[in-house]
This record gives C-alpha cells, sequence and structure tokens, in this order.
C-alpha cells in the first residue's frame, strides 16, 4: 500500500502554475530525492502535498483530518524557526504532541535525540545552539514524530559534510524499516548517493522521477540545471560532480 | 516548575490578605478577619463591600491581564506582543467613554461596564471579518492595530468635542485605571467572562507550544490555525473587554510579567500562560497595596503607578536582554 499519492496536483499563483499537475506515488522503502533549480516548485509541491497550500488536484494527505495527518506525515520546513529559547529536549519533545501530552523520557524523544548524536545538548536552551545544531535539534523534532511520511525542504543546508551525511544516512535508514521519505536536496551528489529514488522538477512539472541513472542524464542535465556533469558508478557508489555551466539554449 | 507555581500562589494569598488589611480604617489583623466573616458592625461592611471586592478584581484584572499577554506573545512568537494589541482594551475604552461623556453612566451603573463590554463584541468582529479565514498571524497584528487606531483616534475625537470640563476630567481619571470604589456588582459582571475567557486560552497551551516551530509545522504536528486564532481572539477579547470595563485600562502588565517569568518557565509558552496569570494577579495586588499606602488621600490611579513601576522594570529588562545577547 502506498503512503502518499498525488494526483495531478497543481498550485497556482494567479494564472501561473507554480506546481503544475504533478501525480507521483510514494511507496514504503522510498526515499525520494526532490531535486531542480531554485524556484522550480519544490517547497511549495511539498507543502501542498501536506495540505498546508491551497491547491488542485489530489494529495492523500491533504484530505485527512489535521490529527490524522500529523500522525502519517511529519514535516521539516526550510526555515528553522525557534521562536523560544526551549530546552533541546522540549523542542523535540514538540514531535510527539499529535499523539497526546508529551511524557517525561518519551521513548521516541530520546531515540531521536540520540540520533542526531544531540544527547550532550539535550539540555541547551536551543536558541543558544549554532545553526548547525539547530538544523540537528529540528531533524530531531521531525523524527520523533515518527511518522510513517516524512518530508524535508533542503534537510541538509548548513550542515557540514560529515553531518550532512549522517542525516542522509539516517534518512535512508529509515526508509529502509517501510517508511516514505521525499526530500528536497540541491547538492546532486548527495540526492544521487544516498535516495533509492529522483524526482526532477523543472518550472512546475515533473520532469523525471525513477532511478539516479534514469534521472541524471546528461540530457536533463542540460535542460533543467544548464550544467554538465561527471556521472560514474563505482563500488564506493554513485559519483556525481557538476563540471560547468552550459550556456542556456533559450 | 512546581516549585515556581507554589512561590506564585502563595506570593497571591499574602497579597490578598494584605490588600483586605490595608487601607484606610486601620484595625488588628484578627478583628478585620473576624470582621471579614461576621460582616457586623462598620468594619465588617467596609471589610465584606469594599476591601474584599477590590482585592478580588485585583486578582481578576492582574490575572488576566498576566494570562492574556503570554498568550499573545505566545501566539505572535513575540516578547513584545502584550493584550492591547488587538484593540480590544482601546474599543473597551471608547465604550465607556461614550457612556461617560453621554451622562449614561451617570443615569444607572452598569451603563459603563456594559458599553465597554459592547465596544469590545463589536471590536472581535471588526477583527475577525479584517484578518481574514486564513488563521495567519500577520493579518491579525494588522487588523488590530487598525483596530486600536481608530479607537483611540474616536476616543480623542470625544475628548476634543466634549463641551463639559466635568465630564473631561472625568473621562481622563477613568482611563488612568482604577480599583477604587468597586463593589461586587463589578465582580459580578466581570467574573463570568473572565473566567469563560481564561477557560478558552488556557486551551491553547499545545498550540502555543507547537507555534515556538512556526506556522507551517505547527499545522503538521496537528494544530488548527483558524481555531487556534479564534480562541485565542475570543478569548483575550472577553477577560480584557471585561476586566477594562470594570478597572478601565492598565497597561504594562501584560507586557512585563510574561517577560519577567520566561526563564523560570524554561520558555514554555504553556507553562508561561499559568505563571503569567499567578505572576499578574500579584502584580496588580501589589500595585494597588501601593496606591493605598503612598498616598491614601489622594486617589492615585492604578494605571499611573503601573506605568512608572513597569517602564523601570521594562527598561532592566532591555538592558539585560541585551547583554545576554552580546
Amino acid at each position: 500500500m502506498s503512503l502518499m499519492t498525488l494526483d495531478k496536483l497543481s498550485v497556482f499563483r494567479g494564472d501561473c502554475p507554480v506546481v503544475d499537475a504533478v501525480s507521483l506515488t510514494l511507496e514504503p522503502g522510498d526515499f525520494v530525492g526532490l531535486i531542480g533549480p531554485n524556484g522550480a516548485g519544490k517547497t511549495t509541491l511539498m507543502r501542498a502535498a501536506l495540505g498546508i497550500l491551497e491547491h488542485k488536484g489530489s494529495s492523500s494527505l491533504a484530505v485527512m483530518s489535521q490529527s490524522d495527518r500529523a500522525k502519517q506525515a511529519a514535516w521539516l520546513p526550510q526555515v528553522r524557526e525557534i521562536a523560544w529559547g526551549l530546552s533541546v529536549r522540549d523542542l523535540v519533545g514538540l514531535g510527539r504532541l499529535p499523539f497526546g501530552p508529551i511524557q517525561k523520557n518519551d521513548r521516541h524523544v530520546e531515540a531521536a535525540i540520540i540520533e542526531m548524536e544531540l544527547t550532550a545538548f539535550s539540555d541547551r536552551i536551543a536558541t543558544q545552539l549554532s545553526g548547525g545544531e539547530q538544523a540537528r535539534a529540528l531533524i530531531a523534532r521531525a523524527l520523533a514524530q515518527d511518522t510513517p511520511v516524512l518530508m524535508a525542504d533542503e534537510p541538509t543546508a548548513s550542515l557540514d559534510p560529515a553531518n550532512q551525511i549522517s542525516t542522509l544516512k539516517i534518512f535512508s535508514e529509515l526508509a529502509q524499516t517501510g517508511r516514505g521519505i521525499i526530500a528536497s536536496i540541491h547538492d546532486l551528489g548527495l540526492a544521487a548517493r544516498y535516495c533509492t529514488k529522483l524526482a526532477l522538477l523543472n518550472r512546475g512539472k515533473l520532469v523525471a522521477f525513477g532511478s539516479a541513472d534514469a534521472v541524471l542524464t546528461p540530457d536533463n542535465l542540460r535542460t533543467v540545471f544548464s550544467i554538465e556533469a561527471h556521472y560514474e558508478k563505482t563500488k564506493e557508489g554513485i559519483i556525481f560532480q557538476p563540471l560547468s555551466v552550459l550556456k542556456k539554449s533559450n | 516548575m512546581m516549585r515556581l507555581g507554589l512561590f506564585l500562589i502563595s506570593l497571591v494569598t499574602f497579597l490578598f490578605l494584605c490588600s483586605l488589611l490595608i487601607g484606610h480604617t486601620q484595625a488588628p489583623i484578627s478583628t478585620s478577619l473576624k470582621a471579614l466573616i461576621s460582616g457586623e458592625g462598620s468594619l465588617g461592611t467596609v471589610m465584606q463591600e469594599i476591601r474584599l471586592p477590590r482585592a478580588i478584581l485585583a486578582v481578576l484584572v492582574g490575572g488576566s491581564l498576566g494570562l492574556s499577554g503570554a498568550a499573545m506573545q505566545g501566539y505572535l512568537r513575540n516578547p513584545l506582543a502584550e493584550p492591547g494589541l488587538i484593540g480590544i482594551s482601546g474599543s473597551a475604552s471608547l465604550g465607556a467613554v461614550l457612556s461617560l461623556q453621554t451622562g449614561l453612566a451617570a443615569t444607572f451603573w452598569l451603563a459603563l461596564p456594559l458599553s465597554a463590554l459592547g465596544m469590545s463584541v463589536l471590536a472581535v468582529f471588526l477583527i475577525m471579518l479584517l484578518a481574514g479565514k486564513q488563521g495567519r498571524s500577520l493579518t491579525l497584528i494588522l487588523a488590530g492595530i487598525a483596530i486600536s487606531a481608530l479607537a483611540g483616534a474616536m476616543t480623542s475625537l470625544v475628548l476634543n468635542l466634549s463641551p463639559n470640563p466635568y465630564a473631561t476630567a472625568e473621562i481622563v481619571f477613568w482611563m488612568m485605571g482604577s480599583l477604587a470604589d468597586r463593589s461586587f456588582d463589578h465582580v459580578w459582571i466581570a467574573l463570568p467572562f473572565c473566567v469563560m475567557g481564561a477557560m478558552m486560552i488556557l486551551s491553547l497551551g499545545p498550540a502555543l507550544n507547537a507555534l515556538t516551530l512556526g506556522e507551517d509545522t505547527a499545522q503538521t504536528i496537528g494544530i488548527h490555525l483558524v481555531k487556534t486564532r479564534y480562541l485565542l481572539v475570543i478569548g483575550v477579547a472577553a477577560v480584557i473587554g471585561a476586566t477594562t470595563a470594570v478597572a478601565g485600562a492598565v497597561g504594562f502588565v501584560g507586557l512585563v510579567v510574561p517577560h519577567i517569568l520566561r526563564r523560570w518557565v524554561k520558555s514554555q509558552p504553556s507553562r508561561l500562560m499559568w505563571a503569567s496569570m499567578l505572576g499578574g494577579a500579584a502584580l496588580v495586588l501589589a500595585a494597588d497595596i501601593l496606591v493605598r499606602l503612598v498616598l491614601p488621600d489622594r486617589d492615585l490611579k492604578l494605571g499611573v503607578v503601573m506605568a512608572i513601576l513597569g517602564a523601570p522594570l521594562f527598561l532592566h529588562l532591555i538592558y539585560k536582554t541585551r547583554a545576554e545577547l552580546s
């Protein structure tokens, strides 16, 4: 049974479609890397899929009641908002809100803190941490929600390379346990290595969906990103490195 | 956290008793308390019909201001938010001023509070209409600012055009806020609104905690933004409308109290509401005692004392925050 189904999902800003009839199915075990140039509609697509943005077409998450959806899908927005100086543990605990009053020493909260290597920070005030540490605390918050679907908007932005890799590894392990994950990722190399599928978005349209092999073709890279890249399958995994910018054809 | 609660509860209890015992008529503590219970003699009348309602109103006014201040700050995720921001206190004042100016307030005592409450209800409808149905906080602030400005301008207009200097003086004094010469009638007007409003606001604990992460994330952890805003605006309007109707506009409590107490509740918006409710009650009780102690014969206004106390306190907090930020 699929975890999320989008059918011709569209979002309009005025008359202009920002997301244009995207149909997509998220199966258990999928770790979908949502890629595309700036302004391709990645964030808008995810917000519409969650039902927090007005849209046309349908999303199986958007039709759920607010409380059911909170148990089905977690959302990690790109803007890292932490309004008050909560302790990291209290912040992560907010992920348990859909499941009733937050218990002390909730096992999901403790597990998420350990997973994101925040044990040493758990009693620190979240707003006083560095940007990368705050990002990890917020990822832990989403992990604590422990939902079948996790959507993350540029989860690796502002993380150092080690934390980028370990975050994507955690996501990919979560997918292996039967969850479905969608994350927008700008670093195509990381996306190619860790995601099970890539979804390429350009001007609101889903241009390609499938394995890295099928999506990161020279043709797609040229038309969508205007770049040329080195792509190689090694025994260490896929190595992808953008090489040069092409002159835009139009 | 438990300790803070116990401390605030004992502080409020202590100040409540002080408020009962301090005033023009001096008597030993035991005699006063006996008179409070029996109601006999002139001291009994003073205790039961003057000091008891005054102390209860101080708790209602302070609790309402502290609670709604904490709720507004939590909802707007801004430590500078205060209950007056959505224009309810301004509108309630306008209602009161109109009843004073037209002389309606002199014809029967209920006219002033009812007119203030009526104006608050009107303001709530206007705000909801202006703020739209999306449930975002920005539109609410903008609508609140518009209503506040309008109510302030109308109040000034009434003063400006007032042909009667006595009415003008009365209006100006009323607007300074006071708990003097109130009776149990005032308590009975305010109490139901305060209880209902407080229950609505206190039910928002989880929603305000979730909003720490922003409106988008709050929605995805099961918070209904539109419902939250309805409960907040109607709850704040009920408590602020009712307390402004009986005590006039008292500033600074809703701004300063949550600010002082935030660090003691580990910044949790839900806990801050309870703490600020108690802290606000304590602050207004203390200020109302001060009013009677400093210039007992001059009818010093509560709102004036509050502002004199509040402004330096606030400056101190800004100074401390600045030190923490650097």
